[in-house]
């Protein structure tokens, strides 16, 4: 079960996004183990079941997961095991420690990407984040992780100089 | 002192009396002694005779002794009377005439003392005036010192009291001000982070924004904040 909870790690980056997945992965299986009554080759019916489901595989990031995924990933479950485990995955999910980004912008998805990639390269595999808008901001970001803040933004650094700016402008005015 | 010379008379001739009387008693016991004696009758009327003659002359003699004592003593006392009455008299004159002379010294001297009185009340009177005045203005002066004193004391403690409540009223207006001034260098940062938020929001780019994130990440890292 480690396993597998860490090879849908290692494709997601944000806690929504895995646990997103992780019920995309549950329905797929539903429907492999209860309307095909398949068990093998799980890989192979991926398509059908996007497209049963209306969805775009080129769209859709938990699409393309679970393609991603592997037979060896899906191996793990079965008719009898599948309500079990998925509870277990679950509760994983719920009790990792992601870290909050508080942006002053929307990000792309792209760029999401690029950034659950710099997490997993520094933080681990396993490492989960989510994000959080915050315009005040102005540019930067401001984290939080096991119930800490930190504030990296301009905003801060706009508080931390605040004397000088205003001797600045007093100057200025001078 | 008459009745006491008329005393001593009576005194004398009753002692003289009860003398003559003692003598008669014992002529009559010899009387008798030789009346009972039957063998010296002769001799003894003769005696007796002799006896009862010398007993009435030595009478007789007493009481003119006694008539002539008498006499003399009223004679002698109407003299003291009259000496008595006549110093009496001198006496008598010469109380009055102290007793005058002495009641002219006393008028004398009270009415002296009486003028010398009035004299010496009238000096004490223009004294005490003199001193209830000298007092009066001793005090009136004291009064007015103390007035002044407490005249210039209260204007002190007032400009002292008004000197303070400015100095409080200015404390209170420097430290508004000062508040006010923080006030305005607070809103001029949050003015100045709204025009920042504004003006970056155009200028900056979506990579300048990816950057900054980043940086920021980084900036973590090196902190340790994933630790």
């Amino acid at each position: 079960m480690d396993q597998a909870i860490s090879s849908l790690l290692s494709k997601t980056y944000t806690k929504n996004q895995a646990l997103a997945t992780l019920r995309l992965i549950r329905e797929f299986l539903n429907y492999l183990f209860f309307d095909l009554q398949l068990s093998s080759e799980p890989s192979g019916r991926i398509d059908q079941f996007l497209k049963s489901q209306n969805l775009d595989p080129l769209a859709s990031q938990e699409a393309k997961i679970l393609s991603q995924l592997g037979d060896d990933f899906y191996k793990t479950f079965n008719p009898k095991n599948l309500t079990a485990q998925f509870k277990m995955m679950e509760d994983a999910l719920s009790s990792i420690q992601e870290v909050i980004v508080h942006l002053p912008f929307e990000m792309a998805e792209e760029e999401v990407e690029r950034l659950g990639e710099w997490f997993k390269k520094n933080l681990g595999e396993e490492s989960l984040f989510n994000l959080n808008l915050d315009p005040s901001l102005i540019g930067g970001a401001a984290l939080s992780y096991k119930g800490v803040y930190r504030d990296y933004s301009l905003k801060q650094k706009i508080a931390e100089n605040k004397v000088k700016i205003i001797q600045m402008l007093v100057s200025f005015k001078q | 002192m008459v009745e006491l010379i008329l005393s001593l008379i009576i005194i004398v001739v009753a002692t003289l009396a009860y003398l003559l009387r003692q003598e008669v008693k014992e002529h009559q016991k010899v009387l008798d002694h030789f009346r009972s004696n039957p063998h010296s009758s002769d001799s003894s009327q003769e005696l007796l005779h002799s006896t009862w003659k010398k007993a009435d002359d030595i009478l007789a003699e007493a009481e003119l002794e006694s008539l002539k004592l008498l006499s003399e003593k009223k004679f002698e006392l109407r003299l003291f009377e009259k000496r008595f009455q006549e110093r009496l008299d001198q006496i008598i004159e010469v109380i009055e005439n102290n007793f005058s002379n002495n009641l002219d010294v006393s008028r004398k001297r009270h009415d002296d003392f009486i003028s010398n009185l009035e004299k010496q009340t009238l000096s004490w009177q223009d004294k005490l005036k003199d001193q209830m005045n000298s007092k009066v203005n001793a005090l009136l002066l004291n009064f007015e010192e103390n007035l002044t004193n407490f005249l210039a004391r209260a204007e002190q403690e007032s400009l002292e009291s008004i000197n303070l409540e400015l100095r409080s009223a200015r404390q209170l207006i420097d430290s508004y001000k000062s508040q006010q001034l923080s006030l305005v260098d607070e809103n001029i940062v949050a003015v100045l982070e709204r025009t920042m938020n504004l003006v970056l929001k155009q200028k900056l780019t979506l990579k300048d924004q990816i950057d900054l994130v980043y940086e920021a990440l980084e900036k973590a890292k090196l902190e340790k904040f994933f630790a």
